[in-house]
């Protein structure tokens, strides 16, 4: 627990929120990729965040054990996981990624849900922003004080 | 004993500090992509906190120095910057540079009432 | 014939001196009865004017001692409230104020009785 714990855990949503854009974002520029280093077609990708224990540092576990409780601590990007839902089948047969059928497995990306996402990660962005600049005035207004 | 006393000159001290640590975290932000570059930084207060310790008048002669973080790659060409985290760094040490400076003057202002010339 | 120098805290003291019972202050009788040092409130050593200053010029001290260990602990990064740093500064600034009026006006007064034609 610092002086500055507030304006770390905004810094900490920005970069929370920041990668949400840049998976959101290959997700739109992957969502007709038909090929992969890992083969198939490309597999949508989602965030997990997670709050960040205090007691990963040592200022938050001395909080801890002196009973003052865990100090709020911001969020981190837990893992970058695969979206499980099955790829689409197009039947396309003059693609030359098409199988035996004719079908072509296209990815299980939905451009409209990640536009929504995209929003909704730029939103929560700029609320990190708005804390962190409400947070500075405060610091600000107390200095003044002198 | 000096006119400047030892609380006086911790504070000057620590607005040098600030100041080097202002540059150093302005040069993290400016090489945020730049190829395998990890982020520095200046710990000046547990600097001054030991050079207290060891003893309070020798404050006046802490030189500070900034430290490579061990970050690590953040991403794939090496670099090791979280551009937020080095802003909000930013940020915070600029408030704090403020608050140092105001407190050295109102104590300075201090001395100069109790001087007369309030 | 020579007139006695009285020391600083007599005249005053005639201006405001305990009560004997309790321990409000009051304005006293100037000029009255009573003979300067006559009540037991004035020659008490641990009263009287003298003991107030005394009293005031060493929590004029512990308050700017206080605003010095706040303002190192800020320089040395262990503060967690910049709000307490700034009244503790804030309320130093203002007892040296109100110490340095409250000796001008005491030099005031005594030299305002000192010019009084007898």
């Amino acid at each position: 627990m610092g002086l500055f714990d507030a304006l770390n855990i905004s810094a900490s949503g920005l970069t929370a929120q920041r990668l949400r854009m840049d998976v959101t974002s290959a997700n739109l520029a992957n969502a007709e990729t038909t090929r992969t280093p890992e083969g198939g077609a490309y597999k949508r990708q989602d965030v997990i965040l997670q709050e960040s224990s205090g007691s990963d540092t040592f200022a938050g576990s001395l909080a801890g054990a002196m009973g003052s409780g865990e100090a709020p601590a911001g969020v981190e990007v837990a893992a970058i996981v695969d979206d499980t839902t099955p790829t689409k089948k197009v039947y396309e047969p003059s693609n030359p990624e098409a199988d035996g059928q004719g079908y072509v497995e296209m990815p299980n990306v939905n451009p409209v849900s990640e536009m929504t996402d995209l929003i909704d990660a730029s939103r929560s962005y700029q609320a990190n922003v708005t804390a962190m600049q409400t947070t500075k005035q405060v610091f600000s207004k107390t200095i003044e004080l002198l | 004993m000096s006119i400047i006393d030892p609380t006086q000159m911790t504070l000057m001290r620590a607005i040098s500090g600030a100041t080097l640590r202002n540059t150093v975290l302005s040069n993290n932000i400016a090489n945020a992509d730049t190829p395998g570059f990890q982020p520095s930084d200046v710990d000046f207060h547990a600097t001054l906190a030991n050079a207290l310790e060891d003893e309070p008048e020798g404050v006046a002669g802490v030189t500070f120095a900034p430290e490579e973080l061990g970050t690590g790659a953040q991403r794939a060409d090496g670099n090791g910057v979280d551009s937020e985290a080095e802003a909000a760094k930013l940020a915070e040490n600029g408030l704090e540079l403020n608050a140092l400076t105001q407190i050295a003057n109102s104590r300075m202002q201090i001395m100069k009432t109790a001087m007369g010339l309030g | 014939m020579t007139l006695p120098i009285s020391p600083i805290s007599s005249p005053v003291s005639q201006m405001a001196v305990p009560k004997a019972g309790g321990g409000e202050w009051s304005v006293g009788k100037i000029g009255g009865s009573e003979k300067p040092g006559a009540s037991a409130g004035a020659t008490d050593p641990a009263g009287g004017f003298g003991g107030m200053l005394s009293n005031a010029i060493d929590g004029l001290q512990k308050t700017q001692e206080a605003a010095s260990t706040q303002a190192t602990q800020l320089a040395t990064g262990q503060t967690q409230d910049l709000s307490s740093v700034v009244t503790a500064v804030q309320e130093a600034q203002l007892s040296m104020e109100l110490a340095t009026q409250v000796r001008s006006k005491a030099v005031e007064a005594y030299t305002e009785i000192f010019h009084t034609q007898i």
